[in-house]
């Protein structure tokens, strides 16, 4: 190959130059443009709150038995957990 | 009084408050009046008299900042100890009115000179910054001797109101206006021509000024500037204590000695209307202010709104003040008194002995902690969680103060507003815990910036004013329950993290907050390490060669709150987790002064420092609390705080942990001999004796030949 000022560039570069290698451009492995990492760690917090929620206890309703009309609620409590009985139709939902 | 005319006639300020006073009155009187329903004169006379008391309060705080060219927090600590002694004469020893003042304002006279003598020459070289901070140790310690002075005359259990010869009282609807409140207006007036005569006239008042302004341009012209500043000093003790004893009567003994936020924040909220200049726009201002707080309860039913009037105020006059800073106050405004704690040098760091030994204390202090924490009991473990807690406080305070030099004294606001970020979610949405903590963060970071604008116009000083303001407001109003019923998390259901670990138990809250803790150290050193933690620091120590290395210092200042405000709201999260709610007197103002103080004892230039020192007095609370009770313990704890934080400042400015840091540098210079590695930062501060082979004796020990010789050995 011949440059617009005559001369032939050097067909092949030795690969153990090491000045050659110092100078290659490192190759961009930048995941969307650097954001990578946090958009890792947001679909990973996002899949902590999805399999795992930390959440008050007392929202946790288990469903009525069947042959009973009432149903449970497990209530938190800084002492001892407090184990309190409500009719079914006014189960704590949630918001 | 003429004076006071010729500034009526001339200075537009004053004219715009006189107008608005005389603009309410007429409005009050007129049929028809478009202020909020109708104001009957006692409220306003009542405003007139409180504010007053706060210009009185005002112009002792300008006194001392037009002189000495700092706030002085234990202004009201210096009226009061003194005060405590007119109290405790008259009330518990039965002694004449008079003299009981007479022996109070002499005792406060007495206390400004010592108090300048003892304390404030000391640190004739220091930053004004660390002088700031300074009083705020002396205004506990003063404190401390104001609790002592009772418990001896047997008032120190005495609050509220107190029956005085001048008790007598009329009525206008729908206040009695008594005779102290008529010797209160008394008194403000003579205070005001007084001092002004003695600034504006006297030949001693003009050498003040002139040194406040050049001290060094002053003592070369032949002026006893130190002696000057004795009086001075003097003058404002008295005039504490006079405000203190003519307020006393009808406003009552407040039950926190020392530096009570709630007490002193209208005389700050004055005197920043003021400027920190103007004695006559304080009086007007305070009057005006007065007016408005008495307006507003009258009005408004919620409590404690004037509160927030406070920091409004504040916040808009530094906002809106457009002149430019004189040259006196352009000095070092910002907090160097960090301290420089150099790491291990990179020479040895990898050496074995150096690795080990910072290993096995690390081993050695985790396992004491495992150790203790199995040992404890659980309420001892709920205290932990809390001193953890605190911690992070402090390592907020470090990123805000110790790397950006602004000071913070209501840090525990911002974390305030992280528990009720938290708290409600929790509460009212049963969200996530973590979603929770993150909202807690980002409401840290909004609200550190909103409170940080105006200091990043005027740096040091005023960001201490701003915060102490709105730790004092959100604690009164925002957190009152009667105000905002439904958004105080007054108690929260503890969630399960993970659906496994209940936080319900103090073990693992305790975990919880450890962890949360090291996240946030890590973090905190990481971006220490990065440009972002350099240019901070580059910022604080020359913020006009970092511009000129086109470094943008607004936004790296702005960085700093965000960061600080971040760790702030995590600390908010973690305290309504540990303590199952919040509401008033959780996030107390005096919270926060008791935190800034910890941490600088500790060290404000390292994480580890000011932990450690959080840590300490934590422990020490938690002592005091098992063996001491009452007025006793309270007295210890402000001596070791207040004391602890003078003597701190004075021969130890980058804290305990710099006496730390010395014991490593020892050990490593050890290692760094039998090594044979030269290490020149270990050897170049240290003082080396010339032997007398190296030529004169007489010659005086230079600095270089100390740094020569330490480098050919």
């Amino acid at each position: 190959m011949t440059s617009p000022n005559g001369k032939t560039a050097p067909a092949t570069v030795v690969p153990n130059d090491a000045i050659v290698l110092l100078r290659e451009r490192p190759r961009n492995v930048l995941l969307f443009r650097g954001f990578g990492t946090l958009v890792a760690g947001v679909i990973l917090f996002l899949l902590m709150l999805w399999l795992a929620p930390s959440v008050a206890p007392e929202h946790i309703v288990l469903e009525p038995a069947a042959t009973a009309t009432t149903s449970t609620t497990v209530m938190a409590s800084t002492t001892a957990p407090t184990v309190s009985t409500v009719p079914s139709t006014t189960a704590v939902t949630g918001p | 009084m003429s004076e006071l005319l010729e500034w009526l006639r001339t200075d537009r300020t004053t004219q715009g408050i006189a107008a608005a006073i005389a603009a309410y009155v007429l409005l009050y009187w007129a049929p028809g009046s478009p202020l909020p329903g109708r104001i009957p004169f006692g409220v306003v006379i009542q405003g007139v008299i409180y504010g007053t008391s706060y210009a009185l309060l005002a112009m002792g705080l300008i006194l001392i900042y037009r002189t000495t060219r700092i706030v002085n927090f234990a202004y009201g600590a210096m009226g009061a100890m003194p005060g405590a002694i007119t109290v405790g004469l008259f009330v518990a020893k039965g002694v004449n009115y008079g003299v009981a003042i007479f022996a109070g304002v002499i005792a406060g006279v007495a206390t400004g000179a010592a108090v300048e003598l003892l304390v404030v020459r000391r640190f004739a070289n220091s930053s004004r910054l660390v002088l700031t901070v300074a009083t705020i140790g002396l205004a506990q310690v003063l404190g401390a001797i104001g609790l002592a002075i009772g418990v001896a005359l047997g008032t120190d259990t005495l609050l509220g109101n107190i029956d005085t010869p001048l008790s007598g009282s009329f009525f206008v609807r729908p206040y009695p206006v008594r005779g102290d409140h008529l010797l209160l207006l008394g008194v403000a007036p003579v205070i005001l021509a007084a001092l002004g005569w003695f600034l504006l006239r006297t030949d001693a008042g003009r050498a003040v000024r002139a040194a406040a302004e050049n001290e060094d341009r002053a003592r070369l012209l032949g002026i006893p500037v130190r002696r000057l500043q004795t009086l001075v000093w003097a003058l404002a003790g008295g005039l504490a204590t006079v405000t203190y004893i003519v307020k006393v009567p009808f406003a009552g003994i407040t039950p926190d000695p020392g530096l009570s936020a709630s007490t002193i924040l209208p005389g700050l909220a004055v005197a920043v209307l003021a400027r920190f200049q103007s004695l006559p726009r304080a009086l007007w201002a305070g009057m005006g202010l007065g007016i408005a707080e008495w307006t507003i309860r009258w009005n408004v039913t919620a409590e404690s709104v004037f509160d927030v009037t406070f920091l409004v105020v504040i916040l808009a006059a530094l906002l809106l003040r457009h002149d430019r800073i004189t040259r006196a106050e352009t000095g070092e405004t910002t907090w160097d008194g960090a301290g420089i704690l150099k790491p291990v040098p990179a020479a040895l760091r990898s050496l074995p002995e150096v690795r080990w030994a910072g290993i096995g204390l690390a081993a050695v202090g985790s396992l004491a902690l495992f150790a203790i924490t199995l040992r404890a009991a659980p309420s001892t473990v709920v205290s932990m969680s809390f001193a953890l807690v605190w911690a992070l406080v402090a390592v907020s305070l470090v990123v805000l103060t110790g790397w950006g030099g602004n000071i913070s004294l209501g840090q525990f606001g911002i974390v305030g507003v992280g528990a009720m970020t938290a708290g409600e979610l929790m509460l009212h949405w049963n969200v996530d815990v973590f979603v929770a903590i993150l909202t807690a963060v980002a409401a840290g970071a909004v609200v550190a910036v909103l409170i940080g604008l105006p200091a990043l116009r005027i740096r040091g000083l005023y960001l201490a004013v701003t915060t102490l303001a709105f730790a004092v407001a959100l604690d009164s109003y925002f957190l009152n329950p009667v105000n905002f019923p439904n958004l105080v998390p007054d108690r929260i259901i503890r969630p399960v993290v993970w659906k496994r670990f209940d936080l319900d138990s103090q073990w693992i809250t305790f975990v919880f907050c450890l962890g949360a803790l090291l996240v946030a150290i890590l973090v905190v050193r990481a971006v220490r390490r990065t440009r972002a933690g350099r240019v901070v620091i580059g910022t604080r120590d020359n913020e006009r060669a970092a511009a000129s290395f086109a470094i943008p210092t607004t936004r790296v200042k702005l960085q700093t709150f965000v960061l600080s405000g971040c760790l702030a709201g995590l600390a908010g999260a973690l305290y309504v987790i540990v303590l199952g709610g919040a509401g008033q007197g959780t996030f107390h103002p005096d919270m926060s002064i008791a935190v800034f103080s910890f941490a600088v004892i500790g060290g404000l230039g390292s994480i580890a420092g000011s932990m450690s020192g959080v840590l300490l007095f934590r422990l020490i609370d938690f002592v005091l609390a098992k063996h001491a009770a009452g007025s006793a313990a309270t007295i210890l704890r402000l001596s070791l705080t207040g004391g602890g934080l003078l003597l701190v400042l004075y021969f130890l400015p980058g804290g305990l942990w710099q006496f730390v840091h010395r014991q490593r540098d020892r050990y490593l210079r050890v290692v760094a001999r039998r090594r044979g590695v030269h290490v020149p930062s270990l050897v170049a501060d240290r003082r080396v004796e010339v032997s007398a082979t190296d030529g004169d004796e007489d010659r005086p020990e230079d600095e270089t030949s100390v740094i020569g010789s330490a480098l050919s050995r």
